[in-house]
């Protein structure tokens, strides 16, 4: 995807190596022309010796990507599940401190803005348990907008692109209230991305699943009083559709249930709007789909 | 259907009689709590003839067969010495069995004398609250004080339940859809727990056993009188923690002490207040008597849980944030949520009681 410069930049000073996301051209202390990979990201990536495994984080709107994130980089931080994650550069730590400022506050944090420049991004050093190389993994924390964009009209979203081509592995996230309540939209929102990652990244023989590790977590599991003891059962009977096209497009993948809160409630503003909001912290399932995901990568 | 008043009805002496105050004890912040009130009924009404019939139909022993020195010694083996102890019992239980029922409430609860506490109230603002003097439970309501309720018919002894959950008590039932805690299996607690707190049951659960053992649940300015005093930085609104103000994952089972799981009801002896009750920080969270009406708002927000929700305190095993286990903290949960990291304790006020000895 290297392309040629326009005669405007021919001055400017280049980077001597292309975006480490999508081979594109860099320029000095610019975001990738092509992918808008942003810059500190790349410069954190070429710190290290190894090449870094982009994994992303997927779901609708609202399924909760940022909290998830920011609470898996927080008890990776203290070591969890077997695993240790130290976090590689500042700009890590941002979206960690974000989201558990919020919760301290008894909120969740803010909706992650639609312009790719203003995510978060972390890069962090996996330290699995022993026997076992330690792995860089970069990935976004990525506005829900941007993905049914992209879904919508593939190609308008060149970051999203760029990822589900390039990732190692996908976690994609759907809220179980919704799930459970509200009809099939999450459903068919996943299904459409399991559907784009094989249109992207197709089997190299027909019928040939694609070989990507794909943890789908269940969120907001603490909202339902009885949780979920057996996800697979929950989703070969709730999201009967999306089991299906995973068992045959998908040569691995895995179902989970997450929460965060021990608690939530709902606050009404001024406007009559009404947010969720977290009346404790008591994280249950979070590690466990990344662990798994990161066990898959292999060498 | 098991019917308590009809049993304590059958006691020597029932005198029917007003209710009796040990003198000079403080006035009761509040009146009787609906639960030991409706215990303090058989004692208190002139209904003598109502329970002889009931213990007639019953098929029970004439009144008095038991004896008082019998149906003591019975309800202090079963946590229930409270009823021993009613101020309107002193003159129908013999001293011997006074003094045994002092003896297994000094052994199980710890006092917290009376006086003010700058209590939090709900949203987050603080009210400067005058405290009856009250026992409170060393030790959490364990599995094995919880199986005796469940096998003394708790369930079906609606008396005691709260009239806005008799449609749902039906349901609530262990793994096996017996009658007791979510997690229980056939109405038994999971081997080799029966230390570990009761665990999976709802605010009205606990509401019940602690009207059948003759207490209730503490509120919040109760509890946080009892952990959080006596203050030594001063200033401000009590200890966080019934050891200070500065976590010490040693001393109480939250998250970062990395447990995992709930620990019996007598670990953990460094995180106890001065007085000895354990476990007031960490383990489960327990349910208290007040309702959750709001949480600290910024301008223009508005609390709207979507469930009658109530104020819980202390923190549990899987309790992340170690402040939230801050005696302070407000949180709550849905009042019929069963959840494996809420269990609770109850608090018995001495205005009560008889005199103490």
């Amino acid at each position: 995807m290297t392309g040629r410069p326009y005669l405007t930049e021919y001055n400017r000073p280049h980077s001597d190596q292309g975006c480490p996301l999508c081979g594109g051209h860099v320029y000095e202390g610019e975001p990738c022309g092509a992918c808008f990979l942003p810059y500190k990201v790349i410069e954190s990536i070429r710190s290290r010796l190894a090449a870094p495994r982009f994994v992303v984080v997927l779901g609708p709107t609202g399924v909760g990507k940022t909290v998830y994130l920011g609470m898996l980089l927080d008890l990776l931080s203290r070591g969890a599940g077997g695993l240790r994650g130290l976090s590689r550069s500042p700009f890590s730590l941002a979206l960690h401190r974000n989201l558990i400022l919020a919760l301290e506050r008894q909120r969740f944090p803010e909706k992650t803005p639609v312009e790719t420049d203003r995510w978060h991004w972390l890069h962090c050093e996996i330290l699995p348990a022993k026997g076992r190389a330690a792995v860089d993994i970069v990935a976004p924390d990525v506005a829900g907008e941007a993905v049914s964009e992209e879904m919508e009209s593939p190609g308008s979203q060149k970051t999203i692109r760029a990822l589900m081509g390039r990732c190692a592995g996908v976690v994609l996230l759907m809220d179980l209230v919704e799930v459970v309540a509200d009809g099939r939209a999450q459903e068919l929102f996943a299904m459409q991305l399991v559907s784009y990652l094989d249109a992207l990244r197709p089997g190299r023989k027909k019928g040939r699943k694609v070989d990507l590790p794909v943890a789908i977590v269940f969120t907001k599991a603490d909202l339902l009083d009885d949780g979920i003891a057996d996800p697979v059962a929950f989703a070969r009977g709730n999201v009967p559709g999306l089991y299906g096209q995973c068992e045959a497009r998908l040569g691995r993948f895995s179902f989970y249930a997450s929460g965060v809160a021990g608690s939530t409630a709902k606050l009404l503003d001024d406007s009559g709007a009404e947010r969720l909001v977290p009346l404790r912290v008591e994280p249950r399932g979070i590690v466990e789909p990344f662990a798994w995901m990161v066990g898959q990568l292999g060498g | 259907m098991r019917s308590e008043s009809s049993v304590i009805d059958r006691l020597e002496g029932h005198p029917g009689g007003a209710a009796r105050r040990p003198p000079g004890g403080p006035a009761s912040p509040r009146p009787p709590r609906p639960g030991l009130g409706s215990r303090l009924l058989g004692w208190l009404s002139p209904r003598a003839g109502r329970a002889a019939s009931r213990a007639e139909a019953e098929g029970a022993a004439p009144r008095g067969t038991e004896g008082t020195r019998g149906m003591a010694g019975r309800l202090i083996a079963e946590d229930r010495y409270a009823f021993v102890l009613l101020a309107e019992a002193v003159g129908r239980v013999a001293e011997q069995d006074a003094a045994a029922a002092w003896k297994a409430l000094g052994s199980q609860m710890a006092m917290v004398p009376a006086g003010s506490v700058p209590a939090v109230l709900c949203d987050g603002g603080v009210a400067e609250l005058e405290l009856g003097g009250f026992f409170m439970d060393r030790h959490a309501v364990t599995n094995r004080q919880y199986q005796r309720f469940v096998q003394a018919r708790g369930y079906d002894d609606l008396e005691i339940w709260p009239r806005e959950v008799w449609p749902s008590v039906a349901r609530l039932v262990d793994r096996a859809g017996r009658p007791g805690p979510r997690d229980w299996e056939g109405g038994r607690f999971p081997a080799g727990r029966a230390d570990h707190p009761v665990a999976g049951i709802c605010w009205y659960e606990a509401v019940a056993y602690a009207r059948w053992v003759g207490k209730r649940l503490p509120t919040a300015a109760e509890w946080q009188k009892a952990c959080g005093w006596p203050e030594h930085l001063g200033g401000g609104t009590c200890n966080r923690y019934p050891w200070g103000n500065a976590f010490d994952p040693s001393r109480a089972n939250l998250a970062p002490s990395g447990q995992g799981r709930t620990a019996p009801v007598g670990d953990f002896p460094s995180g106890a207040t001065p007085n000895g009750i354990y476990q007031m920080t960490g383990n489960v969270w327990e349910w208290l008597d007040d309702p959750l009406e709001a949480i600290p708002c910024g301008p223009g927000e508005a609390f709207r849980p979507w469930k009658p929700m109530r104020r819980i305190l202390g923190g549990a095993f899987d309790t992340y944030l170690p402040g939230e286990a801050a005696c302070q903290f407000v949180t709550g949960q849905g009042e019929l949520d069963r959840r494996d990291n809420i269990g609770f304790r109850c608090v018995l006020p001495l205005d009560q009681l008889r005199p103490l000895p």
